[in-house]
Order: C-alpha cells, then structure tokens, then sequence
C-alpha cells in the first residue's frame, strides 16, 4: 500500500463527512421551525434532524461494510441485483405499499421510513453499464451492439422511473451512463445520436406533462408567477440573495420559516446558499467536484475494467446530481425533483449515497492491492501482470 | 485518466464554475427585483396607534384623555364553533345573537366584534369563548379569536365643551373641533415597528429592535378654564331653557389679550359617544355660524363716528319721535324718542338715531371701520370650520343699505367676531387676534408651542376707547336696555341686541324668529372679562336685554369672583342696597367709586336676608374659609357686618326659613 492511494480514500473520507455533517445540521436548521410548529411531527423542533442523524448513522455503518466487501460481489450477482431491484421498483406502483407524496408514487412504504427503490436502481443501473462494458470488452469498434443491453435494461428502468414518475431522477441516470459511455469509449456520431435522441425524449416529456410545462415556464420568468408555478424558484433566489457573501449564519436564515417548500429536501441548497452564503455555496460545490475526482483517480487505479467503470460511474452520478441540483437551486435548470447528495434529508438517498462511498472505497483498496501485488510481482520477475488499460485511464 | 474522461471532468468543472457564477452574480453583486422581492415579503409595519395627547384646560383639567381599552376581533374562517362563540357574545356585549351568528359564520378573515371595551372585559370574554372552543391551550395556534390593545378617547367632563373640543373617531383620528384642529399635534408620530414575518404571516418581533410603544402625542392646554367653561355652559343652558329657544352662544374672552377663556355652544352632546349626536349639535357655532348682530353693532357704527371725528358725545342727534322716512323706507324704534345725546342713543338704543350718525360718515369710511374691526374676514383662531360673515359688497354700501347695517341688520358676524370686536372697542383700540390654544406640551413636559397675544392693528384711540366704555357703561343704567347685566361689586358695560333672522328659503325677514344677544365687559374702566351671550330663537320674550342679559350677569359675577377680578364697588353696600333696596341701586354714578379693592376684601359685607348662592357668590372672592349651616336665608353671621376680615379666618354663615 502506498501514500498516494491512501491520501485518494481520506481526500474521499472527508469530504464525505463534512457534506454528511453539514448536510445534518442544514436539515436540523431547515426543519427546526416547521416541525417544532406543527402537530404532524409532534412539534419536535428536531424531528427531522433526529431522523437524519440515524440514517447517517446506519449510513455510516452500510458503507464502512462495503469497504470490507470485493465490489466482484456487484458483477458476479449484477443479475440477482437488477432483478430484486426492477422488482422494488415495481412495488412503487403497488396500492398499500406505495408511498405518496406531492402527488409521486416514489417511495415504498416501511413503516419505519420509507425507501426510494429509484435511488437504489440509479446505482444498479451504472453497476450494470461497468458489467456490460467489462464483458463485452472495450474495444468500441465493436460497435453498438455490445451495448444494446445496457441501453435496453436502461430504457425498461427508465420507463418505470418516469411513470412514478421522478423525472428528474431520470435524467440524471440518462446522463450518468452517457457519460460513461462516453468514457468507456463509445462513438462520438452514436452518443450524439443518444444524446439528440435523449434531448428530444426530455423534450416530449415536459411537453406531455402540463405542470412540467408549467415548471418550464415559471423557469423562464419565474417573477411573472411568483405565487404560483414560480413560487419555488423565487423563494430560491431570494434565499441566496439573503445570503450574501458569508450567509446569515446558521439558524438566521429566513427562507425556511415557510417560505420555501422542501428546503430540506430538493433545496437544501438554497438553505446553505442563505445562512452559509457565496462562501458556502463555493465549497459545497468544490467538494463534490473534488470526489468526482478523486472517484476518477480510483477509477484509473481499478484491479479491473468492472471496478473502473464502476468507480467512474458512480462518481459521476454523485457529480452529476449534485450540480444539477445546485443549478435547479439557482434556477439555471427548471425545477424537478432532485435531492442534494449527502446533504439532503431522506434516508435512502443518505444511506445509498454513503454505501456508493463504501463501494468507491473498496475499489480504492483493492485497487491499491493490485498495484502492491504489481509491485512486488515487477520487482521479482519484472513482467506485467496487470491488465493492459491500465495506463489509458 | 483518459482524455474522454478529463473531457467529463472538465465539463463538470466548467458547469461547477457556471454555478460559481451564477451564485456571485445573485449573492455577491446582487439583482435588484430578488432584494426587493425578499424585503417586501419578510417586512411587515405594525403601526403602532399612538398614545394621543391630553387636552386640558389653563389649569391642567384633563378635558380629553386616551386610555387603554382592548378591542376583540375575530377571524371568522378559523373558528371553530361560530354557534358557541355567538352565543356567548351576545350574551356578555348585548348584540342580538342571530346577527353574530351570521357573521361569525361567514368566511371573512378578520372582523371586529367589539371595540374598545374594559381590559379585563374583553380578556374574560375571549377567554370564555376559548374554553368554549376548547382552544387557546396549544402554542400560539391560531384559533380566530383575540384582542388588540387600542387607545380610546375619553371625554371625562362628557358634554363640557363638546363642541369645542370634537371628538375623534375609533383610529384615534380627530374629527372635530380642536382634536380636528390640532390633531397634528395631538395624535403624536404614527410609529412603525418594522417587523419580519414568515409565510404564514405570523410576526416574528426582532429582539434586537427597541419597541418604542410609548409613542405618545402632544398635550395641548388650552386657555379655556374649565369651571368658567362650566359655568358659561350651565348659565347658557339654562336661559336656552327658559325661552325655549333653538340654542346659544356663550363666549368669555380677555379682552386685553384675545384669549378665550369659556366658549359655549348649545345644544350639545357628549362626545363619549359621538355617533348619537345631531350635526347641530357637533357644530361649534361660536365660530361656524353667523347671526346679525342688531343693535349690539351699534357700538361700533358709534366708535368708527367717534373715532373719525363725525359726531361728539356731547351732540344731539333728533331721533324722529320713532318713525324716521329715509331712502324710501320707514326706520323704526321700539321706544320712540325725541333729542337724544350720543351716549342716549346708544342707551335707548335707537335705530333711527344711529342710523343718522352713521350719515355724518363718508360710507367707505365706515366701511373701512367695519373691516377693521374684523368683520367680513376670519379671525384667525387655531379652530377650523371658522367662517368670516357676510358684508355688504362695499361698492352697494350707502343708503338704506349703509342705514341698516349701522344698527346690525344687513350684516351677519360670528360669535367669536363679535367679541373680538367689542374687545378693541374697550381696550383701548386694539384688535386682539382671539386664541384657544395656550400651550403645547410633548410628552415630556417641554413646550413646544405657546401661544400669545398678539395685536392685528389699531382701530380706536385709547380716547374714543374710553368714550365707549363710558357709553356703554349707560347702557346697563336706569331706564338703559341692559339694566339685568348690573353685578354687584363692579360697573360694568354692554350692550343688548336683537335682531329678527332671515327666513331660509325666502330670503325675508322673520317676524318671529329672532336672535337675542348681551355683549358686556368688566370691570367698565379696565376691562378684564369680555362676555357675549347669543340666543337663538327664543319664544315669549325676545330682547336682549331680557333673554340674554341675565345669563351675563351670573356668568360675569361668578367668572369675576372667580378668577378674583377685584371689586371696584364696595361690595357690602352693593349687596346690601341690592338686596334690601334694589330701588335705590339705580343711581350709583359713572365715575369710578374710590373704594380699594385690598380694603374692601378686608371688611365683612352684611349677608342677612341673602341666598345661599349669593352668599357663595359674595364671599367667593374672600380668603376665608366659609362654613355654611342650615337652608333658607341668612339669619345670622359672624364675624358681624363691618368687621375686620383676616385671610383665612372662619366665616360660619346660618341660614333659615324667611
């Protein structure tokens, strides 16, 4: 084991604990003032953040076993694992097990807390792409038929995704696997094709839905509805405007005092934006940029292609969903339901994130494994054992 | 890393500066319409109703205060059991219960039940009909009942005054009299405490922002004194009553300085409750109406013919044994005389013989001299409403016009000019510009306004002042008109007026309606008291002399033992001499009798045989200490007739049956 594949785990290691921590007590001052003054939640000014605290904990625990675990687990059973999760998924759709809320069906019902099969399906999904890669292999002159499964078993997911429907959770997922596709080595001409293909479907889809329409239109002049479709944006902005440079403090934020919906939810980030300000704002979005790249670092460093794919792919979907909802936040996206990795409240999205961290993390380590056994196998017979990409990555 | 791979990252990071940028462009420099938008939505002004200012009288009566009442409003949607809630309403504000039933029911989201009640009335009330709703445990959950703290004008004198002082609506808004005039004062900063509020409009107090709830407004005194005021209204009242008549005037004014000390109006109304009142009721018509003077303008056609040298006192002017033709109409007087004096003329008061000294001026002279005296123009008091008269144009004024006016038909003045008028005419010439407002106080005692004398101009020489007092000193003499406003202990002067009103409508003199007026000041050479009485429409009797001369008289003896205006007449030998001989009385003489003040306090009068309220009236003015016993007349005294008296010594007075 050498320094440097250790420094990429703690790099990896704190960042994740500060957006966690950060995250926990952004809930805690989102929700404090609505639960405390509502029934519903038994007016405990910490009910959410009791929550929260709890699924970081369990979190926690998911992702330091998945340290322990040869991610080999996901591509052996990568079969088993989309099939139990197209069936969770489907259970969204199942009267008395299904969960609701603002008029989604995303959530199947636990008792105890609710769990969002399409979280889960987004990390499958991109498992699945690195399976798919690895097997076929990675020459893309092979052409489009090696990936005609992954787009298949993708557009079956997606469908099902869509019809909760978790619009925004799609398009994330789409744009996770194009971009490792992309990196995977897939033609320019078809993932242009893909993309064209992708835009238009995005495209046909706000235009099938009225209130996605009406989203769109508040995201172009959000002012002309302000109290109605534009609500949402509005309060957004109007948080970091409150914000400021250094924010007004955490808990001094005014946004939350019901003014903006789901601010511990879809906009927590307008929260950080208001009490943590410009500042806040600047280093959250650093941090996620710095675990996609040191999830690309792992990526290179990967016994295998399954583990490099895996590694790209799931630190590109962190990335990518963290800043479209950042850009949802500041109103350069139109709205759509999309939580904030890590710093969110709800605790699949917590849990599965952090587990994704675990995973990542064994990847590092076995990775540095490899390069340990490289090592000594170079130093004794100076041959190369290690698979050829290697270097390409 | 592969070059496809640093193509996404790069992309990521291009987007993550894109965020960067769009987040200093919104936080850092700012757009305009997302501050505005922010500020408008969390700022919410409570304004906080002032506390207004007392008004007082000169000597710090309270004669308009604001005291803390609460006020109970619901917010019928958030009821719970509008039933409930209406009937216990009705029963504890006395509304019928059907009419609270269908407001409460209704779907407004804010509306007053009662305002203005008893703190702890409309505590208990909401309280009630919490428990009835089984609410008002929870935290601050709203449940469409409460009270709000609101200032409430109290009148604690109720009419005295009234139409003076106004009164002011529920917002502590003024809305007549002096709370209209001076509301700007009175009603104090209208203070906003700026406020957040969240999406729920709930009020979130910022701690850090010192709640100036002692916003208070400025007291005003007034140079009213409120027991003359008492006693001009009782004593008005009371003659109104006697003849039946419409309403009346009363005004008291210091004649050397302008200030108004009683200004009385009737009928009147108690400005507690103002919504009961008749609009004639809430008019001040010392100021907002006229009347023609009659004969008390007479005074002034005689000062402006002194004061141009048109007439002497000593001349005779031939008054046409009653009946005088000119200008193609008939002049009358009541009592038809033949060769009057000046001074006789004024003291019959004859129209015909005022009429012919008015011929001896150039008319635009004694129209000047009317102008002067302030008719035609307002006086410039603080009070709004106040109107100017009614002259003739000047161009018109000559003939039988200039006749008429000379013994006050044909002109309509004010109350408050009258007197102002008559003011100069006896202090020495000067036009004292009349004044209500004495002081102006902020809340912390600093004056902030004082209010003085000030003299508009000259219109007599202090010597044709003199001559006037003189003459008008005749008019309360024997055989004068205004024998009834004689007072014990001072000479004073005045003059009667009556005057037939114009019909509304046709324009026409009125053969019944008439307003009947005593002006009269005293003491007669150094005028302290200037007293006008107006009534308006009396029935039976209608001279002034008779209607409205006997309210001056009480009003004046009372005011000038009150305020301890010292005699000029040795009081025991008027009192005696009026009481026992009222005969005799009749030829006390003009020039002033030499009889000091110090040593006419210093000497018990003889009271027997006098009147509880006489006695009173009397003794008023004595520093002693007055111990009354028994009903009836005095029958004995002590100390004796004559004695000595010390300041402070104790005057036992028995009274008993006649």
């Amino acid at each position: 084991m050498t320094i440097g594949k250790r420094h990429e785990n703690l790099i990896l290691f704190f960042c994740t604990l500060i957006l966690a921590v950060l995250g926990t007590v952004m809930v805690f001052s989102a929700t404090s003032v609505t639960a405390g003054a509502s029934a519903r939640f038994g007016n405990d000014t910490a009910y959410f953040f009791k929550r929260q605290v709890l699924f970081l904990v369990l979190g926690a625990s998911l992702a330091v076993l998945l340290t322990r675990v040869d991610y080999d687990f996901y591509r052996r059973r990568i079969w088993f694992l989309l099939a139990a999760t197209l069936g969770l998924l489907l259970l969204v759709f199942v009267p008395g097990i299904r969960h609701t809320a603002n008029g989604a069906s995303r959530w199947i019902n636990l008792r105890v807390f609710t769990f969002q099969p399409s979280e889960l399906s987004k990390f499958i999904l991109l498992a699945f792409a690195a399976y798919t890669i690895d097997r076929k292999g990675e020459n893309p002159k092979e052409g489009v038929k090696v990936f005609l499964p992954v787009l298949a078993v993708t557009a079956v997911f997606i469908a099902i995704i869509l019809k909760e429907p978790d619009f925004g959770m799609a398009v994330v997922i789409v744009a996770s696997c194009l971009a490792l596709l992309f990196i995977a080595g897939f033609p320019w001409k078809l993932l242009a094709g893909l993309f064209g293909a992708g835009v238009a479907g995005v495209v046909f889809l706000i235009a099938s839905k009225p209130y996605r329409m009406a989203r769109l239109q508040a995201f172009i002049d959000p002012f002309s509805q302000a109290q109605a479709a534009g609500y949402q944006v509005v309060q957004s902005l109007i948080a970091f405007s409150n914000g400021g440079l250094l924010g007004t403090g955490i808990g001094s934020g005014k946004q939350k005092l019901f003014y903006l919906p789901e601010m511990h939810t879809d906009y927590i980030f307008s929260v950080i934006g208001e009490e943590l300000g410009f500042a806040g704002v600047v280093a959250v979005g650093a941090c996620f940029l710095t675990m996609v790249w040191v999830g690309y670092r792992i990526a290179r460093r990967a016994r295998d292609p399954f583990g490099r794919y895996l590694a790209i792919g799931l630190s590109s979907v962190i990335g990518i969903q963290a800043l479209m909802n950042m850009m949802v936040g500041l109103t350069m996206l139109p709205p759509k339901g999309m939580v904030l990795p890590f710093l969110s409240y709800g605790g699949s999205s917590l849990i599965l994130h952090l587990a994704a961290i675990g995973v990542l993390m064994n990847i590092s380590l076995k990775g540095a494994e490899a390069f340990v056994a490289d090592h000594d196998h170079r130093r004794r017979g100076n041959r190369r054992t290690r698979f050829s990409g290697d270097s390409d990555c | 890393m592969s070059p496809r791979a640093r193509i996404i990252l790069g992309g990521l990071a291009a987007v993550y500066m894109l965020v960067v940028f769009r987040a200093f462009h919104i936080q850092i420099l700012g757009v305009q319409g997302i501050r505005e938008r922010g500020a408008r939505q969390y700022g919410v002004k409570i304004p906080l109703v002032p506390k207004r200012g007392a008004i007082l009288d000169r000597t710090g009566n309270e004669l308009a205060v604001s005291v803390a009442t609460k006020s109970i409003f619901v917010q019928p949607a958030k009821l719970k059991s509008a039933e409930a809630a209406a009937a216990i309403l009705s029963r504890r504000i006395s509304r019928p219960a059907p009419d609270l039933r269908k407001q409460l029911a209704s779907k407004k989201g804010f509306l007053w039940v009662k305002r203005q009640m008893p703190s702890s009335a409309a505590e208990e009330i909401v309280k009630e009909i919490r428990e009835a709703q089984g609410t008002g445990k929870g935290r601050g959950e709203e449940d469409g009942i409460g009270v709000v703290e609101e200032p409430k004008r109290f009148y604690p004198n109720r009419e005295l005054a009234s139409s003076l002082l106004g009164f002011t609506d529920l917002d502590s808004a003024g809305i007549e009299g002096v709370e209209l005039s001076l509301d700007k004062y009175l009603r104090g900063e209208r203070a906003f405490l700026m406020c957040e509020r969240d999406a729920r409009g709930r009020v979130i107090v910022p701690s850090t922002t010192p709640v100036e709830v002692n916003s208070q407004g400025n007291s005003v005194w007034l140079t009213i004194d409120r027991n003359v005021q008492h006693v001009a209204e009782s004593e008005l009242r009371e003659a109104v009553a006697r003849y039946s008549a419409r309403g009346g005037v009363a005004l008291v004014m210091q004649p050397k300085t302008g200030e108004i000390l009683a200004m009385a109006s009737l009928p009147t109304y108690n400005p507690n409750t103002p919504s009961g009142a008749v609009p004639e009721a809430r008019k001040n018509h010392a100021l907002t109406d006229t009347y023609e003077p009659g004969s008390t303008f007479k005074v002034f056609t005689m000062s402006s013919a002194l004061e141009t040298g048109s007439v002497k006192t000593s001349e005779k002017v031939f008054c046409e044994n009653g009946s005088y033709r000119y200008a193609g109409r008939v002049i009358h007087d009541v009592h038809g005389k033949g060769w009057l004096t000046v001074p006789e003329v004024l003291k019959y008061s004859s129209n015909i013989g005022a009429s012919k000294v008015s011929e001896r001026m150039e008319p635009e002279r004694f129209y000047d001299m009317i102008r002067a005296f302030g008719f035609g123009t307002k006086t410039g008091i603080e009070l709004v409403g106040e109107v100017g008269g009614i002259l003739p144009p000047k161009s018109g004024f000559k003939g039988i016009r200039r006749a008429t006016v000379s013994f006050g038909q044909g002109i309509s003045v004010t109350p408050l000019q009258m007197v102002s008028a008559m003011s100069a005419v006896v202090n020495g010439g000067k036009v004292m510009k009349p004044y209500i407002v004495r002081e102006i106080r902020d809340p912390e005692g600093k004056v902030v306004y004082r209010g003085e004398p000030q003299e508009l101009r000259r219109v007599l020489s202090p010597k044709t002042s003199e001559q006037m007092r003189e003459m008008m000193g005749l008019v309360v003499q024997e055989n004068g008109t205004g024998t009834q406003a004689r007072i014990k202990g001072f000479l004073v002067g005045g003059k009667t007026g009556t005057a037939q009103k114009v019909e509304v409508g046709t324009g026409r003199y009125s053969p019944n309606k008439m307003v009947s007026s005593f002006v009269g000041f005293l003491p007669l050479q150094d005028p302290e008291l200037m007293i006008l009485v107006v009534i308006d429409e009396p029935k039976g009797q209608v001279y002034g002399g008779v209607v409205a001369a006997p309210a001056f008289n009480q009003i004046a003896v009372k005011t000038a033992y009150y305020l301890g205006i010292s005699p000029t007449e040795p009081v025991a030998q008027a009192v005696a001499s009026g009481e026992r001989a009222p005969k005799k009385a009749g030829g006390i003489a003009l020039t002033r009798v030499s009889t000091s003040p110090g040593e006419s306090s210093m000497v018990m009068p003889d009271l027997r045989g006098l009147s509880m309220g006489r006695v009173v009236d009397v003794m008023g003015r004595y520093s002693v200490k007055l111990n009354l016993v028994g009903t009836g007349v005095v029958r004995l005294q002590a100390p004796a007739p004559g004695q000595l008296l010390v300041p402070g010594t104790a005057c036992t007075v028995t009274f008993g049956g006649r």
